[in-house]
C-alpha cells in the first residue's frame, strides 16, 4: 500500500506536516519509501541546500546528480555496491579515469573519478583483437542498483575502458563501478597522468559518499585514498550529540567539531578511543592528529580531556582528567614521567596511573600529586600507597642549597648535597619532624631505617639518629649526646636504645638510656652514668643531689665502677 | 579538409567538423626539450599537479559542442541513426607498444566490432567501438559511435573510411622537429 505521510497521520502542523510537505515531494511513497526519502531529504539539505529549494528537482537527483537510474546509462558509483566502501570491490580494478569541473563534492574543484573494470576471472575468450572480454569471462554480472538508494545507476554492464590504469592488463571486463576522489588517482593507485575530462558527471554521486565539508577537505589535505585513511566506508554521519560529525575510512576516521576542528584517527587510535566512551566519553573530541615522532618513537594524540599515547617500549595508554593535567605540566612524554605504562587503576582510597619514570596518584585525603625519578623507585620499594609512606601529600620542593625533599602522608623522601637520597617514614619521621626535620638537630637522614640489636630499628641523621625497640619508645639521640652514645657502642653497647627525649634543668641537659643515662652540664661534654654508681647517684638525688652533676664518665677497673662528680666520687 | 595538430592529421569528408585539441591551461607547461618556438605545438603540457594534456581528435557528423566529454558526452546523446561520432585520444609515449597499448597501427573499423554496451554511457541505439593501440611511439585510444546500432552495416563503413584517413606523426620525428622530447 502506498501512502503519503499527511495520509498516514491526518496531520499537516509542525514538524510532522514540514515532513509530510517533504514526503509529497517525493510523491506517494510506501512507509520503508518514505523513511528513505526523508533520509535522502535530509541528506540534500545538507549536500546542496540551495540547489534543493530553488531548482524543480527531486532530493534524489540532488543527492545522486543527474543521471541517476539505470536507464540513464551511467555506472553506479563503488559505495552504493561495496558496503559503503569507496574502493574498487574484489573482482575488479581500476582500469581508467577522468575528472569533471566544478564538483560541489569537492568543494567547486575537480572531481576525479575512477572506473573499475571487471577482471576477466572466468575466463578470456574475446581477448583476442579487443580488450574487453567476453561478458561471460567478467567477474560480475549485469544489474542496477537497489531500489533502497538514489544510485540505481547500472552495474557491470558497459564494455568500456578508460584506459590510463592498470595498462599492464591487456584485456580486462566492463565497468563494475565508479570510485571518485578530489585527489588524483595517479596519486594514490596505479594510473597514469593522463587526463581526460567529462564536466557532465561533476555532480554524479551516491548516498554512500561524504560530500564535501570539513572533513572531506581534510580528508584531500591528507591525500584521500592515498593517506593512511584509504578508502571512505560511508558518508558524514552525525554523532548525535549535536556537535560532532565524523566519516570512517578503511584505515580510521575523521572527527569534526566548530570547536576542536578536524581531527584524523587511526584504525587503532579509533578503537582504543571507542573504549574509553568515543566522543561523549571522558577524552572527548580530539584535539589534534595524531603526533608522531615522539621520544622513544612514540606517538601520542590529544583530545578535550586527554591523551592516548604510545612508543616503542610501551602499549597504548590513555591519560585523562587531572592525570592529564599533571602529566602536562611534568613535560608529557618528553617530560620526567615518560610514557604512561598502564591505565588508571583504583587503589584502596585512591587510584594510581603508572608511568616509565613515575606516577601520578591521589586518594580521597590528599590531593593529586606525580611522584617520580628516585623518589618514585624508593617509594615503590616502600611499598608506594600501601607502605610507610602512604599517599604523597605534595610535590617535590627545593629546600635550598641542592636539597630537596618530597612529603607523603607518612614520611618524606628526602636529599641534599651532603647526604644521599632517604625516606624518613612512620615513627622516625614524626620524631624527626618534632625535631625541625632537616632544619632541626639531627639535619639530612643519612640512611635507611635498618634493624637494629634487640628487635629494634634505628636510622641515622647527620648529627644523630632516631631509633626504637620492643622495650622502648621511640627516641631522637643527637648532638654531642649522640656523640658519646655512637662511642659507646650507641643501641648495641654500654647504654642501650634511649628511653627519652634529650630533656634538661636550667643547668645542662641529659638523656636516659636503657642502660644509663648522659648528663652535660651546661654546654659541656655529655657523661656517661650508669651501673652501681648510677643508683647510688641517683639514690643521693641525681644532678639536683649533693653531688651535683658528673664531671666524668664512669669507669670500670678493678671490679668497680667510678664516677667523679661536682660534690665528690661515687665508686661502687 | 585536411587537417594537422599535434602531429595527429585527419581529412573528414565536407560536412563533417573536426577538432584537434589539447586541454592545457594557461599554467601548463611543455616538457624540457621542446624548442620554445614550438611550445604551442607540442603535443603534451604538464599541468602543475602533474597531470598531462595530450591531444584529442574529435571528428563528427554534428556540430561538436563547446562542452563535451573526450569521449563524446554531451555530443553522442545528438546523434541522429546516421550520425558517426570518432575521438582518438592520445595517451603518450611512456605507455606505448605494450600492455593494453600493444596492438600496432591504425585500426580498421568493422562492423562486427560495433555492440550497445561499448559506450562509457549506453544510450538507446547507440552502438560503439574502442580500439587501444600505439602507432610509430604514441598510445591511442580510438573511439567511435554510431547513431543507430541497426543500421551499422551502413554507416560503419563511413567510419572507416574517415579513421583511414587518420594520420600520426611517429614520435622519433616528432622529437627531431623538437616538438616532443
Amino acid at each position: 500500500m502506498s501512502s503519503t505521510l499527511e495520509e498516514l497521520t491526518g496531520e499537516r502542523r509542525g514538524l510532522v506536516g514540514m515532513v509530510s510537505r517533504i514526503s509529497e515531494r517525493f510523491g506517494g511513497v510506501s512507509r520503508r519509501g518514505f523513511l528513505v526519502s526523508a533520509a535522502v531529504a535530509g541528506s540534500a539539505l545538507a549536500t546542496d541546500a540551495k540547489a534543493y529549494a530553488l531548482r524543480p528537482q527531486t532530493a534524489y537527483a540532488t543527492i545522486c546528480g543527474p543521471g541517476n537510474t539505470a536507464s540513464s546509462g551511467w555506472t553506479v558509483f563503488c559505495s552504493t555496491i561495496n558496503k559503503g566502501v569507496n574502493s574498487c570491490p574484489p573482482g575488479s580494478f581500476a582500469a581508467g579515469w577522468w575528472k569533471a569541473a566544478d564538483s560541489s563534492w569537492c568543494g567547486r574543484g575537480y572531481r576525479y573519478i575512477v572506473d573499475c573494470n571487471a577482471s576477466c576471472s572466468k575466463c578470456s575468450t574475446g581477448c583476442s583483437g579487443d580488450h574487453i572480454c567476453d561478458k561471460g569471462c567478467w567477474n560480475c554480472s549485469c544489474g542496477t542498483g537497489s531500489t533502497a538508494t538514489c544510485d540505481q545507476r547500472r552495474i557491470c554492464c558497459n564494455a568500456f575502458r578508460y584506459g590510463q590504469c592498470n595498462t599492464q592488463v591487456k584485456c580486462s571486463g566492463g565497468v563494475h563501478c565508479r570510485v571518485v576522489s578530489c585527489v588524483p588517482p595517479y596519486k594514490w593507485t596505479n594510473c597514469t597522468t593522463t587526463s581526460l575530462r567529462d564536466d557532465r558527471t561533476s555532480e554524479h554521486s551516491a548516498p554512500s559518499l561524504p560530500k564535501w565539508g570539513p572533513i572531506a577537505a581534510k580528508y584531500k589535505a591528507m591525500g584521500e585514498q592515498g593517506s593512511w585513511l584509504k578508502a571512505s566506508t560511508g558518508p558524514v554521519r552525525s554523532v548525535g550529540d549535536s556537535k560532532g560529525t565524523y566519516v570512517r575510512y578503511q584505515g580510521g576516521a575523521i572527527y569534526s567539531t566548530s570547536s576542536t576542528g578536524t581531527r584524523a584517527l587511526t584504525s587503532w587510535v579509533l578503537s582504543q578511543w571507542n573504549k574509553e566512551g568515543g566522543p561523549k566519553g571522558h577524552l572527548g573530541y580530539p584535539t589534534s592528529d595524531k603526533i608522531t615522532g615522539r621520544p622513544d618513537g612514540g606517538w601520542i594524540q590529544i583530545f578535550q580531556r586527554g591523551a592516548l599515547t604510545d612508543s616503542a617500549s610501551t602499549s597504548t595508554q590513555s591519560v585523562w582528567g587531572v592525570r592529564w593535567t599533571v602529566w602536562q605540566k611534568e613535560g608529557r612524554e618528553g617530560g620526567r614521567l615518560g610514557y604512561p605504562i598502564g591505565p588508571k587503576t583504583d587503589t584502596a582510597n585512591g587510584w594510581i596511573q603508572l608511568f616509565q619514570n613515575g606516577a601520578i596518584t591521589d586518594s580521597t585525603s590528599t590531593s593529586t600529586q606525580s611522584v617520580w625519578g628516585i623518589r618514585y623507585d624508593m617509594w615503590a620499594r616502600a611499598g608506594r600507597e600501601r607502605g610507610g609512606l602512604g599517599y604523597p601529600t605534595g610535590p617535590l620542593t627545593a629546600l635550598g642549597d641542592g636539597a630537596w625533599q618530597q612529603k607523603f602522608q607518612k614520611g618524606v623522601i628526602i636529599d641534599s648535597t651532603s647526604s644521599t637520597t632517604q625516606v624518613v617514614y612512620g615513627a622516625s619521621y614524626s620524631t624527626w619532624s618534632s625535631l625541625k626535620a632537616h632544619a632541626g638537630p639531627l639535619g639530612f637522614p643519612t640512611g635507611a631505617r635498618t634493624s637494629a640489636a634487640g628487635g629494634g630499628w634505628i636510622q641515622l641523621f647527620q648529627r644523630g639518629a632516631v631509633c626504637d625497640s620492643t622495650s622502648t619508645y621511640t627516641n631522637a639521640v643527637h648532638g654531642a649526646m649522640y656523640t658519646v652514645w655512637a662511642r659507646v657502642g650507641r643501641e648495641g653497647g654500654t647504654l642501650g636504645y634511649p628511653t627519652s627525649a634529650q630533656g634538661s634543668d636550667g643547668r645542662g641537659s641529659n638523656q636516659k638510656f636503657q642502660k644509663g643515662e648522659l648528663w652535660a652540664l651546661g654546654s659541656g661534654t655529655p657523661r656517661l652514668v650508669y651501673g652501681p654508681v648510677l643508683e647510688q647517684w641517683k639514690a643521693a638525688g641525681g644532678a639536683g643531689g649533693s653531688y651535683g652533676y658528673p664531671l666524668t664518665d664512669t669507669v670500670e677497673s678493678g671490679g668497680r665502677t667510678t664516677c667523679q662528680f661536682e660534690g665528690g666520687t661515687i665508686s661502687a | 579538409m585536411a587537417v594537422e595538430k599535434y602531429g595527429l592529421r585527419a581529412a573528414p569528408p565536407q560536412g563533417w567538423r573536426l577538432s584537434i585539441d589539447r586541454r592545457a591551461t594557461p599554467a601548463g607547461i611543455v616538457p624540457d626539450g621542446v624548442a620554445p618556438r614550438l611550445q604551442g605545438l607540442a603535443p603534451e603540457s604538464v599541468e602543475p599537479n602533474g597531470e598531462v594534456m595530450h591531444p584529442i581528435l574529435h571528428a563528427c557528423t554534428l556540430d561538436l559542442p563547446a562542452q563535451r566529454g573526450d569521449f563524446g558526452s554531451g555530443v553522442v546523446d545528438l546523434l541522429g541513426s546516421e550520425d558517426i561520432f570518432i575521438s582518438l585520444i592520445e595517451y603518450g609515449s611512456d605507455v606505448a607498444d605494450q600492455g593494453l597499448f600493444a596492438d600496432q597501427g591504425m585500426p580498421r573499423l568493422a562492423p562486427s566490432q560495433f555492440g550497445p554496451a561499448r559506450l562509457q554511457r549506453p544510450l538507446p541505439g547507440r552502438s560503439a567501438s574502442q580500439h587501444f593501440f600505439s602507432v610509430g611511439g604514441r598510445a591511442f585510444c580510438l573511439f567511435t559511435v554510431i547513431g543507430s546500432h541497426s543500421r551499422r552495416m551502413g554507416t560503419v563503413p563511413r567510419a572507416a573510411a574517415v579513421v583511414r584517413g587518420f594520420g600520426v606523426t611517429d614520435r622519433r620525428t616528432m622529437v627531431r622537429r623538437g616538438e616532443m622530447s
